[in-house]
């Protein structure tokens, strides 16, 4: 997913935005009730990206997790409906990732323009997850119902 | 009849198949003669620069946060490379080496909001500062007021600060943007290297970059 990320879809802009994969990864990941360790997982996504990315490494680790306490949050008030879940999960989450990194960005320095921040990027990379998000959770859906197969009582 | 039938339908799917065969290798050969040509675009610029020493890298992925224009290039400090060293291509100044692994290395585009080269304009030879911003475009700062600044104006980084060599392409001025109650006028720039399609990028490895940070002065007795 993440050499995914880097070397195709962070080429394939949507004005300024890109999508972000490994937030949908995390965010379809962890609507799965058998998925322990999610949590994990998603500071594990966080720490690569941090690494790898020229943004600060906190911002990723930060903003992964929160997406992951979104997800548990929304799981409980609307389980019934995943794709809801997922749906809001990935909106609110892109929303938080997009602007710590502008905050975190702005103190260290760049001068980053808040309305072209929020046009050019925020949204239309916020557009492009959620776009992205219901095949995401369908192949992270098969996947996991692979790793986790379901059980039935004869 | 028949037989001539039978004969001539398999020499058409033998046909057929020879067209399939040729035409996968006009895709190859094609996509060859494109790497090709910057290559050689690339050995032009070496060969007219011989005062440096280059190690050619190919583009292999880019920075995962939409606000930041960095890449990351296949060779790294098993080749030799450093934090520092200027990345450019056949137009022109790319960025530089900003952080390097075994094997790759993560390359500052001068469109970066990060990033600022001290540049000069070629008719005046007056020094100004290039920024990068998160749109992509660059923009000339810090001109004085009183030095003409025309539209199609070369501009060519300075070898000030001591962070890229003199005297390398970046860009035209495209746009002059020229008030009276501001210190400084300011112009956008058009970059030479169309950094969309950039596949392939020379580092230059025998240009140091100059540390500063040791000038402080020293403690007063």
């Amino acid at each position: 997913m993440f050499l995914l990320h880097i070397s195709i879809f962070s080429r394939l802009p949507l004005l300024n935005g890109s999508p972000d994969l490994l937030l949908l990864s995390i965010a379809a990941w962890s609507l799965n009730e058998k998925v322990r360790f999610g949590f994990i997982w998603a500071m594990m996504c966080g720490i690569i990206m941090g690494v790898v990315s020229a943004i600060p490494v906190y911002v990723p680790i930060i903003g992964y997790g929160f997406t992951f306490i979104i997800c548990k949050f929304l799981t409980k008030r609307i389980w019934q409906a995943p794709i809801l879940a997922m749906l809001g999960t990935v909106f609110i989450g892109s929303l938080g990732m997009g602007f710590l990194s502008f905050l975190v960005l702005q103190i260290s320095g760049s001068l980053l323009p808040l309305m072209d921040s929020v046009n050019l990027i925020i949204m239309p990379s916020t557009l492009y997850n959620v776009i992205l998000s219901i095949p995401v959770f369908l192949i992270i859906r098969d996947f996991s119902q692979w790793v986790y197969p379901v059980e039935f009582e004869l | 009849m028949p037989r001539d039938v039978a004969l001539i339908r398999q020499r058409n799917a033998e046909l057929e198949s020879e067209v399939a065969r040729l035409t996968r290798q006009v895709i190859e050969l094609r996509q060859q003669l494109q790497e090709v040509s910057v290559l050689y675009s690339l050995l032009d610029f070496a060969r007219a620069n011989p005062e440096y020493e280059y190690s050619a890298a190919i583009i292999i992925g880019k920075d995962p946060s939409p606000f930041l224009q960095y890449v990351f290039i296949d060779q790294g400090s098993d080749q030799g490379l450093y934090r520092g060293m200027p990345v450019v291509t056949a137009q022109g100044l790319v960025g530089r080496v900003d952080a390097v692994i075994s094997g790759a290395s993560r390359v500052q585009l001068i469109t970066d909001p990060r990033s600022s080269v001290n540049v000069k304009l070629q008719s005046s030879q007056t020094e100004a500062l290039l920024v990068g911003s998160i749109t992509g475009d660059i923009t000339l700062e810090m001109v004085p007021q009183d030095v003409p600044l025309r539209i199609g104006e070369i501009i060519l980084t300075s070898g000030l600060g001591g962070a890229f060599p003199p005297n390398i392409m970046i860009g035209q001025v495209i746009n002059v943007r020229k008030r009276q109650n501001d210190l400084f006028q300011s112009a956008s720039v058009q970059p030479i290297v169309d950094f969309s399609k950039v596949g392939a990028v020379l580092v230059i490895k025998n240009f140091k970059p100059i540390d500063f940070s040791p000038l402080r002065p020293a403690p007063s007795r």
